[in-house]
């Protein structure tokens, strides 16, 4: 278990920048998420983290141990696949065994870890079996436990969940964090799932064209993200163009096109001016059909009508553009196509960002 | 299975198997019946059921230290195939492209070029004072000329030459079905390079070399124009010793039951070697 530092890390393939003057550092027993879209370099990075990859410029640090120069076998790190990789001429015993015998473990130390560490993922009756008379599922257990096993000082997930059917991969997000408390060992997780990332992680860094735009505690990315980019991605966001006219007290007021004021939080301080843009979570409007007090309020007009059973999706097309809503099915009547409502949400749940950053 | 199409999927392997009657059981039967005629230089062939021509091969130490020698030169030549067919196929997992379909035309090159022609290309590189042994002269290695030609060594060389494509196409096959995510594995468990590859590629790609070996023995074992030319009635092989039965002294049933016996043997050899690998420590490879 350890600190895992990187510093200024850089990567290119054939000449262009993979991963950037990538700096990031996950605390001892820390889970991070990676999370970000296919290409964001997201998974070059954890390459270098294992040592598949050597960076063409910074330094990884482990345990404040420089290791950036040592092969994957030399570093201590456990990691599990997005196809599992297990050993199909093994058995789930050999399979975990693997590592133990590689550090020349004895044979007598060897069964008894094995044991403990199939006891820890549940599957302690799996011993003798081939990885293909495995589900999916219990592959992917497997597979943590052989990382494991080797009391790895960082733990690196690279998309495991994402061959799960949706069920199953809703249960193994528990399991597995609940797994890494429990071990305690310092983990980098990489994923291009959103909810993955939220539901597990103490910290995500969300990533984009090599370089983290924005990193800290799920709340705080989900609510209080630092562009359009981490808005869009993490959840649906509604954007509204204006330009600032001023702030005050961490609040701005963007005046849209045809003079309306909206007004929400500034977080990437009070000094810019020029254009900007609203950000708005569906889930944060409330529509009703008639104005009720609220710090903003848009009327509109139904366009569609989604039902998701625990959800309703509207699209409401205002003077602002068309905005997303979504509500709870509380019961009560829905609101049907082509009927006038007012839309309406508070100055918190806006936040106003400067329209080049766009990332 | 659905077993109520079984006979319509039978019927698929009528024309296959028709052809297979017909050109490979009957001329086996035949050559079974065959080889219990008896012969006399003066009569020649003569029908009957006598066991002279299996008396004969198995007790004449001559016909023993042809079969021997045949066996000998399979075994060598698939070792031979092995060793330079792995590192070669393994290459070829590596490289892609245009560098890939050179190379590949490299070890395919062997099999492009008719067998008399190539044959005799190596009899004028293995002779005397062919290109290999005046190279070995000068360099000083020997005094003399070393014995390539119509020795056991000019056979190997050409057998190795012509079979060793066989070799890397089945390696070559089974490697490219590897996942890369298994040899990372693998190295983040612990194991050097060296380490990885004989705990999880090597075994992995135990079923092309079972297939690459057997393809290869069996064709060294059975093995005509390269051995009739580099090594002749100097150096007899079975297939050899087959030809001049049939041909030369006309003695057609202790051809077919030489024929016969290199069949059987070739056949027992191939499914011993099966067995024990196929039942070894990587059987789960083979599932």
């Amino acid at each position: 278990m350890a600190k895992l530092e990187l510093d200024k890390v850089v990567k290119k393939f054939d000449g262009s920048l993979v991963v950037d003057q990538l700096s990031l550092t996950i605390n001892d027993g820390e889970f991070v998420s990676l999370l970000g879209p296919s290409g964001c370099g997201k998974t070059t990075t954890l390459s270098m983290i294992a040592g598949f990859l050597q960076p063409d410029g910074g330094e990884i640090r482990i345990g404040g141990k420089n290791v950036t120069e040592l092969p994957p076998y030399k570093r201590n790190t456990g990691m599990v696949f997005q196809n599992y990789a297990l050993f199909p001429h093994m058995t789930v015993a050999q399979n975990v065994a693997f590592g133990l015998k590689m550090r020349k473990v004895s044979a007598a130390d060897i069964a008894p870890r094995v044991k403990k560490a199939l006891d820890l993922v549940k599957l302690p009756h799996t011993a003798d079996r081939y990885p293909r008379q495995l589900s999916g599922g219990q592959q992917q257990r497997i597979a943590i436990a052989r990382a494991l096993v080797i009391e790895p000082e960082i733990l690196l997930l690279d998309e495991p969940l994402s061959n799960l059917d949706a069920k199953l991969r809703e249960e193994m997000r528990i399991e597995l964090r609940e797994i890494q408390r429990r071990v305690g060992i310092t983990t980098v997780f990489v994923t291009h799932d959103q909810a993955e990332a939220l539901a597990m992680s103490d910290r995500i860094a969300v990533m984009h064209r090599g370089i983290i735009v924005q990193e800290g505690p799920p709340v705080a990315i989900y609510d209080r993200p630092a562009t359009e980019f981490v808005a869009d991605f993490i959840g649906a966001t509604n954007v509204i163009d204006g330009e600032f006219i001023g702030s005050h007290g961490g609040y701005g007021t963007l005046v849209v096109k045809n003079g309306l004021h909206i007004k929400g939080i500034v977080t990437l301080g009070s000094q810019f001016s020029g254009l900007g843009k609203a950000l708005i979570r569906p889930e944060k409007i409330v529509v009703s059909t008639e104005a009720r007090p609220s710090e903003n309020s848009l009327p509109g007009r139904v366009e569609h009508c989604v039902f998701l059973g625990m959800l309703i999706h509207y699209v409401v097309s205002t003077e602002a553009g068309r905005l997303s809503v979504i509500c709870q099915n509380s019961g009560g009547t829905f609101k049907t196509v082509g009927m006038d409502v007012v839309l309406s949400w508070e100055n918190d749940s806006t936040l106003l960002i400067p329209a080049e950053a766009k990332q | 299975m659905n077993t109520e199409k079984w006979p319509r999927a039978a019927l698929l392997a009528l024309p296959a198997l028709f052809w297979l009657g017909i050109f490979f059981l009957v001329p086996l039967i035949l050559i079974l019946s065959l080889s219990f005629y008896g012969f006399s230089p003066m009569e020649g062939v003569q029908a009957g059921i006598k066991l002279d021509n299996y008396v004969k091969l198995f007790t004449d130490s001559y016909y023993i230290g042809i079969f021997v020698r045949t066996f000998r030169i399979s075994i060598i030549v698939t070792i031979l195939c092995l060793l330079l067919g792995y590192p070669e196929a393994y290459y070829l997992t590596r490289v892609q492209g245009r560098v890939k379909a050179l190379v590949m035309m490299i070890v395919l090159s062997p099999l492009l070029i008719s067998a008399v022609t190539r044959t005799f290309g190596w009899f004028i590189l293995l002779g005397n004072n062919g290109v290999i042994n005046n190279t070995i002269v000068k360099l000083g290695l020997s005094d003399t000329p070393v014995k390539l030609l119509y020795s056991e060594t000019g056979i190997i060389i050409g057998l190795t030459h012509v079979l060793v494509p066989l070799m890397v196409l089945s390696i070559y096959a089974s490697l490219q079905r590897r996942d890369p995510a298994l040899v990372r594995a693998a190295e983040t468990l612990g194991a050097n390079p060296v380490r990885a590859f004989l705990e999880i590629t090597l075994p992995l790609s135990l079923p092309g070399i079972l297939a690459g070996s057997v393809l290869v023995f069996t064709m060294s074992m059975s093995a005509f124009v390269t051995p009739a030319v580099l090594g002749g009635s100097r150096v007899r092989v079975v297939a050899y010793l087959v030809y001049e039965e049939f041909l030369q002294s006309l003695n057609w049933p202790f051809g077919a039951a030489l024929a016969l016996v290199l069949v059987l043997l070739t056949t027992t050899i191939v499914l011993v070697y099966h067995r024990v690998i196929e039942r070894g420590r990587w059987k789960e490879v083979f599932r």
